[in-house]
């Protein structure tokens, strides 16, 4: 490898541990993926200070272009995480959904008791709701 | 049941003519879906008991709601209406009727061979409501002219079964139909007349429309999950 790669290889993990870092500070992704990109920028880190680990490892897999290896890592990580926030994504709007349900009725029973029972005018929910 | 999203041009109007076409004790819930315009106030004006989502979560979360509120209320028959005025309210007790005689789901079909004159949707539509009415004959067992839909009733083991097994996607009845099919429920189809389109906005077109479809149907084969 190049000097130069090796340089631009070390400033792009640089720049990606420091972003990761930054936003861990201020607490702007929490312990649960915070753990995951660590552990992502680490081995990024090592990647660029010492490419020959990619090489020892093709080898104990028989790899005989490395790149191709790194690359069908990296690819597999992305798509795994990807599938594993869709589902996370899905989860959170069904969670947000039965509350939203929950506010309505909570709601409503709110108005009836407030109007005394029966079919109430429901005028108390006029307000507009900002989101 | 109406569920609503903007539609304060006719909300009013159809819970007008839902109450007159009733007889009998009767409670009419507007299911509010987050609307940006006065479609709460309006139904509120009109008499109607108002269920308001905060924001537009989409026809099946509204569904789900109103099940909900019908199953805590324990009601005898819930049914179901758009809130365009496209349905024709004074039909209601054909479709009550036949829930009395023994259907635990009851659908108006505007397609049914009986009906006068059949109504006319875009070719995306059809072709879209072709392929589900064969999903759900093949999956389920139930022959449908009508799947899609909105103008229903049903009876009161439909809707506890609804209110506690929807799921909250943004699915239209297809699902419910799925799930009620597989509890091994009493479907039929009665034929009704449908009335233009009195005002607000076609929910989706074209692209949309047929995405939509195809998410429902691979909905229906994978079980009734959103």
């Amino acid at each position: 490898m190049s000097l130069t790669a090796r340089i631009v290889s070390a400033l792009l993990a640089a720049v990606v541990v420091a972003i990761i870092l930054q936003l861990q500070r201020r607490g702007g992704m929490g312990s649960k993926y915070g753990l995951l990109w660590m552990a992502t920028s680490v081995v990024m880190v090592v990647l660029a200070a010492a490419p020959d680990v990619a090489d020892t490892v093709g080898d104990w897999l028989g790899v005989d272009y490395t790149p191709s290896l790194v690359f069908m890592a990296a690819l597999g990580f992305v798509l795994i995480v990807l599938v594993q926030y869709s589902w996370e994504l899905n989860r959170s709007e069904q969670r947000i959904q039965v509350l939203m349900e929950e506010v309505a009725l909570l709601r409503r029973e709110l108005e009836e008791q407030r109007t005394g029972n029966g079919p109430a005018d429901g005028s108390g929910s006029s307000e507009q709701a900002t989101t | 049941m109406i569920p609503a999203y903007n539609e304060e041009c006719t909300v009013g109007t159809v819970i007008a003519q839902v109450r007159r076409a009733c007889s009998g004790p009767v409670e009419v819930v507007v299911v509010d879906d987050g609307s940006t315009d006065s479609t709460a106030k309006t139904a509120a004006a009109a008499g109607a008991i108002v269920l308001r989502l905060p924001v537009n979560l989409g026809y099946g979360v509204a569904l789900r709601l109103g099940f909900r509120y019908a199953a805590n209320r324990h009601w005898d028959h819930a049914l179901v209406l758009d809130a365009d005025g496209q349905h024709i309210a004074s039909e209601i007790p054909v479709l009550l009727a036949a829930c009395d005689s023994g259907a635990d789901l009851v659908l108006g079909s505007r397609f049914h061979p009986d009906c006068p004159s059949p109504y006319q949707v875009s070719l995306t539509r059809r072709m879209a409501m072709r392929l589900v009415s064969r999903v759900i004959r093949h999956r389920r067992g139930v022959a449908l002219t009508d799947p899609t839909s909105g103008f229903w009733a049903m009876s009161r083991p439909c809707v506890e079964l609804f209110s506690q097994q929807l799921p909250a996607g943004y699915l239209d009845n297809l699902l419910g139909l799925s799930i009620a099919a597989r509890a091994g429920l009493a479907i039929k189809e009665v034929p009704v007349t449908m009335a233009p389109r009195q005002g607000g906005q076609p929910s989706a077109t074209g692209v949309a429309l047929a995405y939509h479809y195809l998410r429902a149907t691979l909905a229906v084969f994978i079980g009734g999950r959103s």
